[in-house]
């Protein structure tokens, strides 16, 4: 894609996950090239089954069988993880990248206070019980729960605490890249934003870069610098928040658009996109949009179309570009 | 918008609709005021939109007009009859039918044993709706047409993992409208389908609100959501309705205090730059076990007056069928019930 001043932070390049069902191979991330800078927020978009989540597990190898990563590279600071050992990736996971996956806040230890549960992960990557207590107390008050709350027990908080908790505990090494996966999807509207907002603080005082996943394209608006616009394992749009929002190129992108009713400007009937995403076991030819497109062309259900830079910071994997 | 000719008499009317649900051992009397003294009415043909965040009482409220749930106090009327009163004990095979509901999750509201035409054929059987096999298929095949699930003949073969969410939600659809009912309460029908269908099912609500003068109750915890398919959106919070009105007023012109830190969290790209007024409410929902009188908001309320912690304020009407229940515009007429007080 566009050349950069300095290396990205994360570079994925051409990366491929397959999973071996029994009926066939899924290919659910078909060569996907990404790269997110320091102190960056990307946002990645696509509806269930997009493979954005299975992105998200490759980049820190936390995939299990049957999925399988059948090529590409994750290069982080320069590191190809994967490459890394076992001891290695033990070094990178959690203090380099951390991951908040979609409802955590239901992962939390029933049966332990919040405390120890942070404390222990800070212990398991070197620190002294001293300082893990003090930074526990430091966490808390960064994502805005009284510190005296961290002897509780995770029944005894509100889902919004407990996910905040989980926030705090992929904070606490200090990681230069967190990667969100749907955050705050079981979360009400009100405490989402609340949530987000301090998200939003704290990256700007950490100078932490984040890769933000979800569905709701309208929460990447508000918070991301870029957004990655993705289609049955493929990418197909990328560009700044609000371009991508003024003037999506890409059929899906416009379709996306089309299927949030939006609380301001006038109301307009909206259409969605007609049809369901397709099977991966026997994707599309070309385009694995075309079913779906009202823009579609002989040409579509030939060749797939490439990744093709249209303004210095807007690409698009479309024929008619 | 009236409906011409039909009598504007409302299709249903509850009124002060309230349920306790007890917990605790026989010693304790603990109980989750899930739903307290909750009145709207539907009209034919209209959709009225019931918003609010997980633990509002909605569902719980439209499982009561459903007569899945009793409910522990107020009126349910359908078309004038109090149906608490005359089909106390269970509704009648004639509620049920022109009640309908969908629900929330389209995979587990269908057997995955049984073809779509199983699901569909059904409710035609039980209510006595086909003559004769040929007949009851070609009913079938109608309905699914009706849904937009074509080719209907090959849909109806298929089994419910075969569909995708979005086309299982309109199997539900399907079977709901099978016995021509008049009412359709729908539970988040497009929360758990992918973003790009969403809007076909809404639409598809919209299609036989209009075509068919059905009315629908749908539940959301989606103001823009409402505001799309909702005639009139009622708010809910912590098992209150707090502002009820047309869907533009609400979204527009909101008067509530949750209401409006509600739809200053919603997110609106189209807003751009522009900032909503700035609402400071901090902290969660309360706890629903035997709550403290007075308004459910006001232990976050910006606004919060001493009033407001002795009893739930009555409804105050604002301009057309805008209204509210709030301090800030008046104490409202019918106080609430003793119910709210007594605890």
């Amino acid at each position: 894609m566009s050349q950069m001043p300095e290396a990205p932070l994360l570079d994925v390049r051409g990366l491929r996950v397959d999973y071996l069902t029994a009926n066939g191979r899924v290919r659910a991330v078909n060569g996907v090239s990404l790269a997110v800078k320091e102190g960056e927020v990307v946002g990645l978009a696509g509806e269930s089954g997009s493979g954005k989540s299975t992105i998200a597990h490759a980049i820190l190898r936390i995939l299990r069988p049957p999925a399988l990563i059948t090529g590409g590279e994750v290069l982080f600071a320069g590191q190809d993880t994967l490459k890394m050992d076992d001891a290695q990736l033990e070094a990178f996971r959690w203090s380099r990248v951390s991951i908040v996956f979609q409802s955590a806040m239901n992962s939390l230890n029933p049966v332990l206070s919040v405390r120890e549960q942070l404390v222990d992960v800070m212990q398991n990557h070197g620190l002294t019980k001293e300082q893990a207590n003090r930074r526990a107390g430091e966490l808390f008050q960064l994502i805005g729960i009284e510190p005296r709350r961290l002897d509780s027990y995770p029944h005894e908080l509100s889902g919004g605490m407990r996910q905040r908790t989980v926030i705090a505990m992929a904070l606490a090494l200090n990681p230069d890249l967190l990667i969100l996966d749907e955050p705050t999807t079981a979360l009400d509207v009100v405490v989402q934003k609340d949530i987000l907002l301090q998200m939003a603080r704290l990256r700007e005082a950490l100078g932490l870069a984040v890769l933000f996943i979800t569905h709701d394209l309208s929460l990447l608006v508000e918070f991301s610098g870029r957004i990655l616009i993705m289609y049955a394992g493929e990418l197909v749009e990328g560009a700044p928040a609000r371009t991508l929002f003024d003037q999506p190129l890409h059929p899906y992108t416009v379709g996306l658009m089309n299927s949030f009713p939006s609380i301001s400007g006038e109301k307009r009937r909206l259409t969605g996109i007609p049809g369901s995403p397709p099977d991966l076991i026997s994707p599309p030819t070309g385009c694995r949009f075309h079913p779906r497109c009202p823009k579609a062309m002989a040409v579509c259900s030939q060749a797939a179309p490439e990744m093709k830079i249209v303004s210095p910071e807007h690409s698009v994997a479309c024929h008619l570009y | 918008m009236e409906v011409p000719d039909i009598s504007t008499e409302p299709l249903l009317d509850v009124r002060g609709l309230s349920k306790r649900f007890p917990i605790g051992s026989i010693f304790e009397t603990r109980k989750v005021h899930a739903v307290e003294d909750v009145s709207f009415s539907v009209r034919p043909g209209q959709v009225v939109a019931l918003v609010g965040e997980s633990g509002s009482g909605k569902t719980t409220t439209i499982r009561m007009v459903a007569r899945l749930i009793e409910a522990t106090g107020g009126e349910i009327r359908f078309k004038g009859t109090d149906i608490l009163k005359t089909e106390p004990r269970r509704a009648s095979l004639e509620y049920r039918r022109k009640v309908q509901m969908i629900f929330q999750d389209p995979f587990g509201s269908l057997n995955p044993v049984h073809t779509i035409e199983h699901h569909v054929a059904r409710p035609l059987v039980i209510h006595n709706k086909a003559a004769s096999r040929a007949d009851l298929q070609a009913r079938v095949h109608e309905l699914l047409e009706t849904v937009e699930l074509k080719p209907a003949a090959e849909i109806a073969r298929r089994y419910p993992h075969q569909l995708s969410g979005g086309q299982r939600q309109r199997v539900a659809i399907a079977r709901a409208l099978a016995v021509d009912p008049e009412l359709i309460l729908a539970d988040e029908p497009i929360s758990m389908l992918d973003v790009s269908i969403r809007m076909g099912v809404l639409n598809l609500i919209q299609s036989l609100k209009e075509g068919r003068q059905i009315a629908f109750v749908y539940i959301t915890h989606d103001l823009a959501s409402a505001r799309y398919v909702g005639d009139l959106v009622m708010v809910m919070y912590a098992g209150h309705v707090v502002e009820g009105g047309p869907g533009e007023e609400i979204i527009g012109a909101a008067v509530h205090p949750y209401t409006q830190l509600l739809l200053s969290a919603v997110p609106d790209p189209h807003a751009g730059l522009r900032t909503r007024a700035g609402v400071e409410a901090r902290g969660e929902v309360p706890s629903l076990i035997d709550p403290p009188p007075g308004c459910p908001f006001a232990a976050r309320c910006p606004k919060v007056m001493p009033e407001c912690r002795v009893a739930m304020p009555g409804v105050t009407h604002l301009r057309g069928e805008h209204w509210v229940r709030c301090y800030l515009y008046g104490a409202g007429e019918n106080p609430s019930p003793a119910g709210a007080t007594a605890a």
